[in-house]
């Protein structure tokens, strides 16, 4: 393979692990900011079960969260490192909503979250709950954003190319068409839907395997536990219904500009991916249609061959993982050999870096990613499978550390030690010292 | 906006980057490392690590968001003068990001699980690329200079530097010490910074987008700048209360 055909397949791998990130970051963020107000609004009894389940699904989302800002940021930085011509000739169009994304969105989005999690128990209930709405508001703008960037690709519009022919300069002429461009609109709401449909899927996927371990099966939940799982399963089929919705229309309206030039009979991958994800897309669609039902009366709960349903709705948790990436790839493909349709060609804009510098960087970064990414999946699954066993996020301090050994005291004279003092003095007997007669938790397993 | 104060924004970015970030990585360098006062050093134990990572927590979203839109504004204001860098630093902008990568999945996969061996596996992950990330950002830094001798110095002096801002952080949020050393170690942090900004200004300026283009992405940057500014004000006095009962342990 040339550098170019490297580039493009890097790029490729990297974003298609960024998006599988994105995905459940948007689609569960929504969920877990109701959980959470659900939570700062109860007085009753009912407290404890939607604190358990933000904490639960907050630190999901959050060990989502992290590789889903490692890959973007590993993302970021492609551009100028392989396709450098696409920003000589498109900086200004393509360039400034990924800049606006950065400053804007993500710069807000990312430092909430940080507050969310470290101020846990620094602010009031109530503006804690606001801080993740924010969270959420900004990631999908920031995703509106991307589309917005993307969709110029797809579908250049409000732009005009100025300067001498053999090196062109596209300037915005026209932002509120870009910015209504069906590319970027369509898209993104699209986008949302398959978004939304992967946050249903995981929430029905884990709940399902709670309440098969369960048992269950009576009208009112045994304890606070099932009645979380339950609360779950609710939220992530409405979750979903919402999802396969938006995913199934907005699908469908985006042949407005999609198959304009006959983009799907030119290659027979997009064709079959394309067929592949619609047929896909109709099943998820029939079943969000019969769910619902099963929710009247908790019957879902309650009826027979419940445990068989678990199981299924369990099976099927990466679908919409799958078909999403197929989407993208439809997308993305059906492009090609275009980087921005039928202005620029990639061959055109890739930098000049030997094939063998793109092959080593490939190798590293996509190599790097995938194993960050299965460690990540990894621990998602045993989070998830823990369930509201010694959830970390919003714990307090003193229980976290007792997991290394430590006292809840240990902090406290850490954070005692008077300037300039007997800091080694601490260190020997505050930390060293381990509470000796408690068995490691740790060690223990 | 003019290209000048998209410049000067843009250094900005940075220098917030090196001073929230880099105490992250240098606690991350040194996280196996306890200095005693008598001169002496030993190996940190677990929950002596786990209040490091918790000193520095706080810092690591609203820390490392400031070279995101660094880089962002790379791309959107300057995308030839970022072309350009990475064309000549290839090698050590892909050495950048991937040991960024690694070092965020350290800090947030390292207490997922409670193993030992999980842990500390993860730990000396942490070190390795903290360490290699302050190194090419400095290299990245010299590459801007324009001479391979200048990206070798600056690499090494930003590795020792973030060591001591990494450290001087931790003690301040611990009260082992007083704020002055953090206020030295950011000005070192800083320096760098600031003086390839200095040195790599014309080539800077000169790989910009078109001077109207500059000024409506400016409006935006305009308007943005005090929620941007307020959020990381609250973000900062997290991080000036002493460590204590409060605060969350999640790294």
């Amino acid at each position: 393979m040339d550098a170019t055909e490297l580039a493009r397949l890097q790029f490729a791998l990297l974003a298609a692990v960024h998006f599988l990130f994105v995905l459940l970051t948007l689609g569960l963020g929504p969920v877990v900011a109701i959980f959470n107000t659900r939570w700062a609004r109860a007085k009753d009894h009912r407290a404890l079960v939607f604190e358990n389940a933000t904490r639960f699904w907050g630190q999901i989302y959050l060990v989502n969260y992290a590789l889903g800002i490692a890959a973007g940021i590993v993302l970021e930085l492609q551009f100028g490192l392989h396709f450098p011509g696409l920003l000589d000739v498109a900086g200004e169009v393509f360039g400034a909503p990924l800049a606006v994304e950065t400053l804007v969105a993500f710069f807000i989005e990312s430092t909430l979250l940080g507050l969310w999690v470290f101020g846990w128990h620094l602010f009031p209930r109530a503006l804690h709950a606001a801080i993740f709405w924010a969270v959420v508001l900004t990631g999908y703008v920031s995703a509106f954003v991307v589309m917005v960037a993307n969709g110029f690709l797809r579908n250049p519009v409000g732009f005009v190319l100025e300067g001498p022919p053999d090196a062109p300069v596209a300037r915005i002429t026209d932002l509120g068409a870009m910015i209504t461009n069906p590319a970027a609109l369509l898209s993104s709401l699209h986008v949302v839907g398959a978004c939304l449909m992967a946050g249903g899927f995981v929430l029905v996927g884990v709940s399902a395997w709670h309440l098969r371990r369960r048992g269950g099966g009576l009208r009112l939940p045994t304890g606070p536990d099932e009645d979380l799982w339950r609360h779950s399963m609710r939220a992530g089929i409405w979750t979903g219904v919402v999802g396969a919705l938006f995913a199934q229309s907005f699908g469908y309206a985006q042949f407005e500009y999609f198959d304009a030039g006959g983009a799907v009979d030119a290659n027979v991958a997009v064709g079959v991916l394309l067929e592949i994800m619609m047929r896909t897309a109709d099943l998820v669609f029939l079943g969000a249609l019969v769910l619902p039902f099963l929710l009247i009366a908790g019957a879902m709960f309650r009826m027979r061959g419940r445990r068989a349903l678990y199981a299924t709705l369990t099976a099927l948790l990466p679908l919409p993982f799958v078909v999403a990436i197929g989407g993208w790839l439809v997308r993305e493909l059906s492009r090609q050999p275009w980087i921005i349709q039928g202005v620029l060609r990639v061959d055109e804009v890739t930098s000049d870096q030997s094939s063998r510098a793109v092959l080593a960087s490939l190798v590293l970064l996509v190599g790097l990613m995938v194993t960050l990414a299965v460690l990540d999946w990894w621990v998602l699954g045993r989070l998830a499978r823990a369930g509201t066993d010694r959830l970390v996020l919003g714990a307090e301090a003193g229980d976290v550390l007792r997991d290394d050994g430590a006292s809840a005291d240990v902090l406290l004279r850490f954070g005692a030690v008077p300037v300039g003092g007997v800091a080694g003095a601490v260190g020997a007997s505050g930390v060293v010292e381990m509470p000796r007669d408690e068995p490691e938790p740790e060690a223990a397993r | 906006m003019n290209a000048a104060t998209w410049a000067v924004f843009l250094t900005v970015l940075f220098v917030g980057w090196v001073v929230l970030d880099g105490a992250v990585q240098g606690a991350g360098a040194t996280l196996l490392q306890e200095r005693d006062p008598d001169g002496g050093a030993r190996r940190r134990e677990p929950a002596e690590r786990r209040v490091v990572l918790a000193a520095v927590g706080p810092l690591l979203l609203p820390g490392e968001v400031w070279l995101v839109a660094g880089l962002g504004v790379l791309i959107g204001v300057f995308p030839h003068a970022e072309a350009d860098l990475l064309n000549a630093g290839y090698p050590v902008a892909i050495t950048l990001i991937a040991s960024w990568a690694l070092r965020d999945a350290g800090i947030w996969l390292r207490s997922r699980r409670p193993g030992h061996v999980w842990r500390d596996v993860w730990d000396v992950v942490l070190v390795v690329a903290s360490i290699t990330l302050a190194g090419s950002w400095g290299a990245l830094l010299g590459v801007a200079w324009g001479s391979g001798l200048a990206a070798l110095a600056l690499g090494i002096v930003a590795v020792v530097v973030t060591r001591l801002h990494g450290d001087a952080v931790v003690a301040w949020r611990l009260r082992r010490t007083g704020p002055v050393p953090v206020i030295v170690t950011t000005v070192m942090i800083a320096a760098p910074v600031v003086g390839t900004a200095i040195a790599a200004w014309p080539r800077l300026v000169d790989g910009g987008i078109s001077a109207e283009a500059m000024a409506s992405l400016g409006v935006v940057a305009l308007v943005v700048l005090p929620v941007i500014l307020a959020l990381q004000v609250v973000a900062w006095w997290l991080v000036c209360r002493p460590l204590g009962k409060r605060d969350t342990v999640f790294f």
